[in-house]
């Protein structure tokens, strides 16, 4: 019994030693992005005290960080479903602009007719049309085994392109100087959680859709299914999995979070559709959802922690001197360490652990 | 005279397996020395050794009575060994000549000398009989004509002594011939080759020498006009079966799967099956002996329903299970043990919980509305626990746990549903003794309860030691059926290789007139 708890106690270790990974690639970023900032000529403690500041400082800078969080957290969490199947799912970015696109449409249309159902209806709208965007890949893949990688970069452009159109055309609001549509209804919005700030509802939305991606993945079969065809096809069609429907189904649950984020944006922050309405979102979505490790948890706090490094950047700027973009650098760093992460644990098999009593 | 290459003592092991055990072996100049044994005998591994590929753990390779060690294939290049592998190394979109000048030094520096490499390619083709044309893409040749390019890449190096990794395992009856052509050729002049092969024909018919190789171990090396092909077969399958297994006598009880002429094509397109029937009863292990890769592989899967049948018939208890799709059978009672445990049996980065209802997860009381049920806990516990796997808990990866352990539970959780029929491939490969003693007992238990049971192996002592009835694979063909396979070891073997018996060519020209 002794070498038995011993073997535990060992295994306890190595598993906590390689869950803890992440946070070193994080460290391992930001130390050599301190190096970086020493180079320009500025003081990297400075420079990352006042990001730090400007990101948690304030009520106002932690409810931006927050609001920043929401659209990321919901993007990430579609591409960890899809990552998880090994569907290597890119177009969160057009997936959230014809998410964003349908949420308008469904706003603009609907108005205030519904009183406070409105809202759900909305997020509705945004979750199908990210949903569909992204099936639409995943039925390509199934179907005719297109390389999703290039379908979803290319489905990227036409979305945002194609909810330009509308921005432009049909939903322009008449009386606006610039190409955006009219404000969305009071009830159609996500609701303002704090006066005086942008945080919303969407917070709400985000941290929800987190559990709910946790129970997905964890405790339902189609969440068992996404999972085995993640370790391979043939492991999948062994195991009676019908692959081409989870290969679709990833993408259609994938895409769905994904356009909540882009109903997030334009239900939550600007109450309107704009032109161009994710400064990259989508993409950077996709770091977050490898630092965090595909686990919808997790996710939270890698989105937590992008949000908070975008929304200090400009203290970092404003205070220290030090380029806003070089939050872009670290950010870089980041997922270049996580995904030297596997070499790190081969390099130390001593980490491996062993849990055969 | 003394050999052109000697080797003394060759050990060389992987982890805990031997795969070559004291090897001596000698070459002459302008000889043919055949290296005849079972796939996993250690012969491509011994070749790897001289040609520099892998380092041995113990043991001296002579050249001329010179001791060398050669770092890698390069240094064996350098000093005259040649070596034509059973893959091809050749660069596909690239042309016949463009595939000879690699990793040949240009004597323009660094622009292509493609003048000197044609007519340098011209002038072997001629001197050998080897027909090629330099300007065609490697891509759109035949498999014969691959193989020419790469005998003529070797000899472009002008080398002593010329390596072939069963080199007729890809070559139709009419390039066989054309091959022996050149390896007469090539000896005329003065070469000296090493010929890989486990087909005994080919080996009586080009070799001047036959070193047999079992299990690591030379058998012995014999003069060819000196030997018969019976006691090549009779070295090559051994006589000893080295495991014991207590097998209690049983009468068979009714068919329970039949197949009739199955027929089956591979993943490149050829056919792996040639109208294959046989039926196995309830309560009798049904063995398949073959060397790996006779079509087995396709066998399995085509019973199991996971590769479409090109022809034929298959039934489980009198009902046509062909319409089923996939691992639907499994609801008539037909569990499946894979060959490839990581890859298939089990979905490794899962947890062991989560590994013990793979391909049940959809029933209950697995699935309750969706959701997986909080049956899975207890089920995967009484599993480990039933069939002892060592394991810290059931939440684990399945991929930390030994291979042993990983069989364990695929054998748990295939046979916690009570199959009426069991196709295991390769149950213990890989397995400690201890593992594949527990392996074969649960296979055993299962026999006597009744169920019917396919069992799939290249080990050939496994099969031997645990069938009833044993059917030999020989390239998609089902040569004969053997009862009482222990003894009947030299009829086996000579199938396995390839070679008809009497009673087995009766029973085929029996089948083929009635068809």
């Amino acid at each position: 019994m002794v070498r038995l708890s011993q073997k535990r106690w060992r295994y306890g270790i190595a598993a906590a030693v390689q869950a803890l990974v992440p946070l070193w690639a994080v460290l391992a970023a930001l130390i050599v992005g301190g190096f970086l900032i020493a180079a320009t000529g500025a003081n990297p403690f400075l420079a990352y005290r006042s990001l730090v500041v400007g990101a948690f400082g304030s009520v106002y800078g932690l409810s931006e960080t927050v609001a920043r969080t929401c659209p990321l957290l919901l993007a990430a969490l579609g591409t960890a479903i899809c990552f998880r199947a090994k569907v290597y799912n890119i177009g969160a970015e057009g997936q959230l602009y014809i998410g964003a696109l349908m949420a308008t449409v469904t706003a603009l249309w609907i108005g205030d007719a519904l009183g406070p159902l409105s809202i759900l209806l909305v997020i509705a709208g945004g979750f199908l049309g990210g949903a569909v965007w992204g099936g639409l890949a995943g039925f390509l893949k199934a179907r005719w085994g297109a390389n999703e990688i290039i379908t979803t970069i290319m489905f990227n452009y036409i979305g945002i392109y194609v909810a330009g159109l509308f921005v432009n055309g049909p939903l322009r609001d008449p009386e606006g100087e610039f190409p955006w549509t009219p404000i969305f209804a009071t009830s159609a919005q996500l609701p303002k959680l704090l006066g005086g700030t942008r945080l919303h509802a969407g917070a709400l939305v985000a941290l929800a859709a987190s559990i709910i991606v946790y129970l997905l993945l964890r405790k339902m079969i189609i969440g068992y299914e996404i999972r085995v065809v993640g370790e391979g096809e043939r492991v999948a069609r062994y195991g009676r999995i019908p692959v081409e429907r989870i290969i679709v189904g990833s993408m259609i649950l994938g895409g769905g979070f994904a356009g909540l984020a882009g109903m997030n944006e334009v239900a939550g922050i600007h109450r309107r559709m704009l032109e161009h309405i994710s400064p990259g979102f989508g993409y950077t979505a996709i770091a977050v959802a490898l630092l965090g490790e595909l686990h919808p948890m997790k996710i939270i706090l890698a989105a937590f922690l992008f949000g908070a490094l975008e929304i200090g950047s400009s203290a970092m700027q404003y205070e220290a001197k030090v380029p806003a973009a070089m939050v872009l650098v670290i950010e870089g760093l980041i997922v270049i360490f996580v995904v030297g992460r596997s070499f790190l644990i081969r390099k130390l098999p001593r980490l491996q652990p062993s849990p055969e009593t | 005279m003394t050999p052109l290459v000697r080797l003394e003592g060759i050990t060389k092991r992987f982890d805990r397996v031997v795969a070559n055990d004291h090897v001596d072996f000698d070459l002459h100049t302008g000889e043919v020395h055949a290296l005849l044994g079972e796939n996993g005998a250690g012969k491509t591994t011994l070749m790897g050794v001289l040609y520099g590929l892998l380092p041995p753990d113990e043991g001296t390779i002579f050249l001329q009575e010179e001791p060398v060690s050669f770092r890698s294939p390069h240094d064996a290049a350098a000093r005259g060994i040649g070596m034509v592998h059973q893959h091809f190394m050749l660069i596909q979109p690239f042309t016949v000549a463009e595939n000879i000048m690699l990793g040949v030094r240009s004597s323009r520096g660094l622009l292509l000398d493609a003048k000197a490499v044609e007519s340098r390619l011209a002038a072997l083709s001629r001197e050998y009989g080897l027909l090629v044309d330099p300007h065609a893409t490697v891509a759109g040749l035949s498999v014969g004509a691959q193989q020419r390019v790469e005998i003529i890449k070797a000899l472009n190096r002008e080398p002593r002594i010329l390596i072939l990794d069963e080199p007729t395992s890809v070559l139709t009856p009419q390039e066989v011939t054309e091959l022996f052509g050149v390896l007469r050729a090539l000896k005329d002049r003065g070469l000296s080759v090493i010929f890989i092969s486990h087909k005994l024909d080919e080996v009586m018919d080009i070799s001047d020498r036959i070193t047999v190789l079992r299990d690591g171990q030379v058998i012995r090396t014999v003069q060819t006009n000196e030997t018969t092909r019976e006691a090549l077969a009779q070295m090559m399958v051994g006589r000893e079966v080295s495991l014991t297994v207590q097998k209690p006598s049983k009468d068979p009880g009714e068919p329970l799967l039949q197949v009739d002429e199955l027929e089956v094509v591979s993943d490149r397109g050829t056919p792996a099956l040639d109208r294959v029937s046989f039926s196995v009863h309830s309560g009798e292990i049904f063995g398949i002996a073959g060397v790996a890769g006779n079509g087995q592989t396709e066998l399995a899967e085509v019973i199991t329903g996971l590769r479409p049948t090109a022809g034929g018939r298959i039934s489980l208890a009198g009902e046509n299970i062909m319409e089923r799709k996939g691992r639907d059978r499994s609801d008539r009672g037909l569990a499946h043990i894979p060959e490839d445990r990581l890859e298939q049996g089990l979905a490794k980065g899962l947890s062991v919980a989560e590994n013990s209802i793979l391909g049940f997860h959809r029933s209950p009381p697995f699935n309750r509305r969706g959701f997986l049920s909080r049956e899975v806990q207890p089920h995967a516990e009484r599993l480990v626990d039933e069939f002892d796997v060592a394991t810290v808990n059931t939440d684990v990866p399945i991929r930390f746990l030994s291979g042993g352990n990983q069989q364990k539970m695929i054998l748990a959780r295939e046979l916690h549903a009570r199959p009426d029929f069991i196709v295991a491939v390769q149950p213990t490969r890989g397995l400690d003794i201890a593992a594949t003693g527990f392996v074969h007992r649960r296979l055993l238990e299962e026999r006597e309860r009744g169920t019917g049971i396919l069992l799939i192996s290249t080990d050939l002592s496994e099969v031997l030691a645990l069938s009833d009835r044993v059917g030999v694979l020989y390239e998609g063909e089902l040569m004969d059926v053997v009862t009482r396979p222990e003894e009947h070891l030299d009829e086996i073997g000579l199938m396995m290789a390839g070679t008809r018996t009497a009673s087995s060519r009766a029973v085929h020209s029996e089948r083929s007139g009635g068809s």
